[in-house]
């Protein structure tokens, strides 16, 4: 079984965690998902320091950012759904292993390919009502109460990364190999 | 079928689909989502399911989790456990046993800017473990030491499950960590007299190590100062008023992140901790999702409000009663991880401890209290055989000691554990002096 993907110097999802599937859409997957959660973590590092800079002007200026708080929660939002499809690839939702850890190898896979289906599908249902919350929010024309932004952004924003959650979860349950791979690499980031 | 009865199944749904391997919070919501269409139907479950995600994640005290993470795994990269180890190793390492009591000061430490104890263990087995087999220390007291200590990095404050616990019940951060500080102290000095124990039944398990000069302890001192200063900043802050939780994990992120540069953390490291971060963080929200699911089927089935007349009725004293949730809670300590064990049980015990009366505490004091106890019996889970998560990380890492003997170099730490939960049941002031003095 060849590998589509392979380390680019150093710096691929695999380098980070995520293990080497055994395809081009497993390869595409990990990166994508790689890059939303860097970009995802990173908005919430800028509003750290958004609320770093709103602290100093409250306490020595008297100032702050105006709606600093309807700011976070946007941003929380789209940045917070970005990361699910990065956590699932890489093995880092919670099972609990008890039952089925003496069990053969292939029934601990089998049972997490169901897992995994069942993920996807939540993720997807998700995603399917929150697109219905965007259409209604959209007719609606609701906003942020300081700023006025409209709400149906950020909650269309959040769509790709349930999305993307929907189709990692899929991937896993029906590639070939793909959950044993993961399995592996993430004994040996252990 | 009664609410308690359709509560139960709801649960025991839950906690089979988890038992097959279902991902924890896809468990929950499945468990959730089945009590919503018995009780309701399916079309109130897909109203429900519309604002959920969107509520759940557009929520400004909840960024306080990933900003905790990020401030965690900053410090992992930047390599602040090193400063740290240095910094009570000057102190101690000349004392039999010495290594090991670095360690717990290191793990006490670094918990105080990490969140995780998982992390915590992890990074802390990293540093100390080659130092203390470099000196002769035995396995059982290195990888024990490391596995026990990690533990303090979920009970002293920031702490990530004391924030979830905060959020779901309304309780505020800033006193839940205050009243962490107490039973912290504790686990401390009971880990301390633990090393001491394992020292004194084998003198040979820790020779004592070189004296440190007082021009290095002072260099060692200045090295961790900062550290110390962050952790500072945003305890005083939080419980001082001067910001919320949210602010003033934002201020203690930043400041890891540039004291982590300074202390040479560089791109690769950075992006590291931005991946981490992204993994924990996701891992906590889809739980969260998946336990709001589960809560709004419970409350249809007024299953708690059930449980807690039953228990009225009986006469059981109350004291009993929250002495068979601890149990429960070491019970499933040993096979599920802390997190999703606080946002599956709390939802149901919270409410039954809130009806009752105990040692007369007051609504708040009774409720900063059980989170306390909750938390500090979460913690001894991770390193309960036989799934103690903290003693399988450390083991992994430290491959060549058994992990029998990691077990048993557990035990003198999970027997002070045992008595500080037994202390703080017994008298809750250990945790609520503080909150009342301050």
């Amino acid at each position: 079984m060849s590998t589509s993907e392979t380390p680019t110097a150093g710096w691929g999802a695999v380098d980070f965690g995520a293990p080497v599937y055994p395809d081009r859409l497993g390869g595409s997957l990990a990166s994508t998902a790689m890059v939303l959660a860097i970009v995802g973590v990173a908005i919430i590092g800028l509003l750290a320091c958004m609320l770093c800079v709103t602290i100093v002007a409250r306490k020595l200026l008297g100032w702050q950012v105006t709606g600093d708080h309807e700011i976070v929660q946007v941003f929380a939002a789209v940045s917070l759904s970005m990361l699910f499809p990065w956590c699932h690839l890489t093995g880092g939702n919670v099972i609990v292993d008890l039952l089925t850890s003496g069990l053969p190898r292939s029934v601990n896979i089998l049972l997490d390919r169901i897992g995994s289906l069942l993920l996807g599908a939540v993720a997807l249902l998700l995603t399917w009502r929150t697109g219905v919350l965007v259409e209604q929010t959209y007719s609606r024309g609701a906003f942020t109460p300081l700023l006025a932004w409209p709400l149906w952004v950020p909650q269309l924003l959040m769509l790709p990364g349930l999305l993307l959650t929907s189709v990692v979860g899929v991937y896993l349950a029906l590639a070939p190999r793909a959950l044993a791979l993961r399995d592996e690499s993430t004994e040996q980031a252990l | 079928m009664t609410g308690v009865s359709l509560g139960l199944s709801l649960i025991g749904l839950s906690i089979g689909l988890i038992l097959l391997r279902v991902p924890i919070a896809i468990a929950m919501f499945i468990g959730g989502a089945t009590g919503f269409v018995y009780s309701l139907g399916f079309p109130p479950l897909l109203n429900w399911l519309k604002a959920v995600t969107y509520s759940r994640l557009a929520n400004f005290d909840l960024i306080v989790v990933p900003l905790f993470l990020l401030m965690g795994q900053f410090a992992t990269q930047g390599g602040l456990s090193n400063l740290l180890f240095r910094f009570v190793n000057a102190f101690l390492g000349h004392f039999r046993g010495g290594l090991a009591l670095a360690t717990v000061g290191a793990c006490a430490g670094f918990g105080a800017i990490c969140g995780s104890s998982i992390a915590t263990a992890a990074t802390m087995t990293q540093v100390a473990y080659p130092e203390m087999r470099r000196f002769g220390y035995s396995g059982a007291l290195s990888t024990g030491t490391i596995a026990a200590g990690g533990t303090l990095g979920i009970l002293i404050p920031p702490s990530v499950p004391l924030v979830i616990f905060a959020i779901l019940t309304g309780e505020s951060i800033g006193k839940l960590f205050i009243a962490a500080i107490g039973p912290a102290v504790l686990a401390f000095l009971g880990y301390l007299l633990a090393v001491r124990y394992h020292c004194y039944r084998d003198p040979n398990a820790g020779p004592s190590g070189p004296r440190v000069s007082w021009p290095d302890r002072l260099r060692a001192t200045m090295a961790v100062l900062p550290v110390a200063i962050i952790f500072l900043v945003v305890v005083i802050s939080i419980y001082g008023g001067w910001s919320s939780a949210t602010e003033a994990s934002a201020v203690g992120a930043v400041a890891t992140a540039v004291l982590a540069w300074t202390n040479g953390m560089r791109l690769r490291g950075f992006v590291s901790s931005l991946l981490g971060t992204a993994q924990g963080s996701a891992m906590i929200f889809l739980i969260l999702i998946g336990a709001d699911m589960l809560n709004s089927a419970l409350a249809f089935t007024n299953m708690t409000a059930g449980i807690t007349q039953w228990i009225t009725e009986s006469g059981f004293s109350p004291l009993v009663v929250v002495a068979v949730i601890i149990l429960i809670y070491i019970g499933l300590g040993c096979v599920m991880e802390s997190m999703s064990m606080i946002v599956l049980t709390v939802p149901i015990f919270y409410p039954m401890i809130m009806k009752f009366d105990l040692w007369g505490l007051s609504p708040d004091e009774k409720s900063i209290w059980f989170g306390i106890l909750a938390l500090m019996v979460v913690e001894i889970g991770l390193i309960t055989p036989p799934v103690g998560l903290n003693a399988f990380v450390v083991n992994r890492l430290a491959r060549n000691v058994p992990l029998a003997d990691t077990f048993r170099g557990v035990m003198p730490f999970l027997t002070t554990d045992l008595m500080r939960v037994v202390l703080l049941f017994l008298f809750p002031s250990l945790s609520l002096f503080l909150v009342r003095l301050l």
